[in-house]
């Protein structure tokens, strides 16, 4: 903690001129060397030529550091003006130092009146408002250790929650993902493959599921309807399969849209599973995360790699969104690759997400990766709504989220996961956020 | 010729397409609409009135982008002619006010927490389309198979209950 009060309230030339300048009142002191005990006489004010002193109080045996004494500050304000002449505490030299002294008794009585006082006024306030500065300094960093200290608590324990959990459901999840896999392996050989109409819809339903939106499901409803002949039901379902039929080159049967239809209900509903399976499988991969330990770093990995394969993953996210990358660095730092996505993917969906739930017209994210000494810094700028001032101060606690999507996945851990992650490579992250602009910077070192 | 529609309104498709699922038993007829969004919903009422059809149930959820349902049911409740649409709330995540609001001003029917019972929702769904076939005087009987029995019994005992003319 530096702490230095530029430009004191008197003109120290002029007291050292009157009161310093006498022969005998010079001491020189090594490091370790203690100037005055805490309770016991002292009745020298002294003024530190050179060097460093640290005062300290002693409580029950164990030493508090009040002040540090930088050359030009004085020692021993409070005995010698109190009139009680008892050190107020102990003070130690920390470097080889030197200091100059006056007793009291020295000083001339004519000037121990008035004079004496009125130049040494300014002096003992700037000593005593110096100190307290000193104390309220050191009372902010506790408080602010202390609030970290709170915070990797919650998130130590909260994180062994977590990886219980996962470890709970990690087996049912497995057995599901895999057996959704299957199935829709399996469901192939089903689809006949005489049949180009179900070839085509079925295979297209497994792998993208229901893709038209519930507005263009109905007016194609219309035009069917129009256009064909069909009865209601069957063209309910030729309009939800987005099947745009030509009556005179296929003719369906309402058995055969009904055969079609179901075929193609049980391609979209494995889809379905699928999807919900794996983005299960990540948000426990996710939680296991906050319960874990480092893992060996084993590769020279380049961020921008990183940066780019996260912005692969979350691709279809980010569709109608204006994404700029601008990483004109391509250091390497020992890493672990997916740890490094991961904590970008969170970063970059959080902010599509954010845009995308304020349905902001223009939507923006642009990525700076650059390099400042031997630090990393990622910052990740959206033009979205802003994080709340009162919400601020939480956003890296887990379960913190203002998505309000429904079914959203994220539980609101990404932060905290993308902080567990940079602990593993001593980075930090900080925000600075205000409507129309929020940006995370990641700093990573070399 | 009269029909009876039920409105579902989620900005989730896999929500909605669940909720199609549940209601199959109505489908054959009953018109079944799905909209993502409460101006989507407002369009297809729109038609459907015009073209003089019933609006007799809206199931909506909650929180949506752009119009939240609780405050398009409002809406919906200020007009007259919609009177006597049926409307549940169904949702994941409503608040305390939330509710009270719901059931102040847009005067809900019922609310359903998301996940729902398959069950429960087409019981209930079943039960209002008879309170509101009974309230607006149409022909029960052809409707039979769609109705809660138990209220078709106390209304052949005490017709006066649930119509709304006055007699």
């Amino acid at each position: 903690m530096n702490l230095q009060i530029q430009n004191p309230p008197y003109d120290l030339d002029y007291i050292r001129a009157h009161y310093f300048s006498g022969p005998n009142g010079h001491i020189s002191v090594d490091s370790g060397e203690i100037i005055m005990s805490q309770d016991e006489f002292n009745d020298r004010l002294y003024l530190l030529e050179k060097g460093r002193l640290d005062g300290y109080h002693e409580l029950d045996g164990e030493r508090i550091k009040l002040f540090t004494v930088e050359p030009e500050m004085f020692v021993g304000v409070h005995s010698f003006f109190s009139g009680t002449f008892k050190s107020g505490a102990t003070v130690v030299a920390r470097e080889p130092s030197v200091l100059c002294y006056i007793r009291f008794q020295s000083i001339d009585k004519a000037k121990r009146s008035q004079q004496f006082y009125k130049d040494f006024m300014p002096v003992v306030v700037h000593e005593l408002f110096y100190r307290t500065l000193y104390l309220q300094q050191a009372t902010l960093e506790k408080r602010d250790t202390l609030n970290q200290l709170i915070r990797n608590e919650k998130l130590a324990s909260l994180g062994q929650m977590a990886a219980g959990i996962a470890h709970e459901l990690n087996n049912a999840l497995a057995v599901l993902a895999r057996n959704t896999d299957w199935l829709c392996s399996k469901f192939n050989d089903i689809v006949s493959i005489k049949d180009k109409h179900e070839q085509n819809l079925s295979s297209h339903a497994l792998l993208y599921g229901r893709s038209l939106s519930t507005r263009d499901t109905r007016s194609l409803y219309k035009q069917l309807e129009k256009n064909t002949n069909y009865n209601r039901a069957s063209i309910q379902k030729l309009s939800e399969m987005n099947v745009c039929v030509n009556e005179e080159a296929d003719y369906f049967t309402p058995d055969y849209i009904e055969k079609l239809y179901f075929k193609w209900q049980v391609a979209t509903t494995l889809h379905d599973m699928a999807v919900s399976s794996n983005q299960a499988s990540q948000v426990i991969r996710s939680m296991h995360i906050l319960g874990s330990e480092p893992r060996k770093k084993v590769d020279q990995v380049s961020i921008r790699e990183t940066i780019n394969e996260a912005l692969t993953l979350i691709h279809p996210q980010c569709k109608g969104i204006n994404l700029q990358l601008d990483a004109n660095s391509d250091a390497k730092i020992q890493a672990n690759r997916s740890e490094l996505v991961q904590i970008w993917t969170n970063l970059i969906t959080n902010a599509c997400q954010s845009l995308r739930n304020a349905n902001i017209t223009d939507p923006d994210i642009s990525i700076r990766l650059f390099r400042r000494k031997s630090t990393f810094i990622v910052e990740i700028m959206d033009n979205g709504p802003g994080i709340p001032d009162d919400l601020l101060p939480h956003i890296f606690e887990p379960h913190v989220t203002t998505k309000v999507d429904g079914l959203s996945f994220g539980l609101g851990l990404g932060l905290s996961i993308v902080e567990k992650l940079l602990s593993f490579y001593n980075g930090s992250i900080d925000v600075q956020s205000k409507p129309g602009k929020t940006k995370f910077s990641v700093k990573l070192a070399l | 010729m009269e029909r009876l529609n039920i409105i579902c309104i989620d900005d989730q498709q896999n929500v909605l397409y669940t909720l199609q699922r549940d209601l199959t038993f109505f489908q054959s007829d009953l018109n079944l609409s799905f909209c993502e969004s409460a101006s989507e919903a407002c369009q297809v009422i729109e038609e459907l009135s015009a073209a003089g059809q019933y609006i007799a149930v809206v199931i909506c959820d909650h929180i949506m982008p752009e119009k939240n349902g609780i405050d398009f049911l409002i809406e919906l409740k200020e007009e007259e002619r919609f009177s006597a649409v049926k409307t549940v709330l169904l949702t994941g995540l409503a608040t305390h006010q939330d509710t009270i609001r719901a059931i102040n001003q847009a005067h809900i029917d019922r609310y359903i927490e998301k996940p729902w019972n398959g069950k429960h929702l087409v019981d209930t769904i079943k039960t209002l389309i008879t309170e509101f076939i009974f309230k607006v005087g149409l022909d029960y009987v052809k409707y039979a198979p769609y109705l809660d029995e138990k209220i078709v019994l106390e209304r052949l005992h005490n017709p006066n209950i649930y119509s709304n003319r006055n007699d």
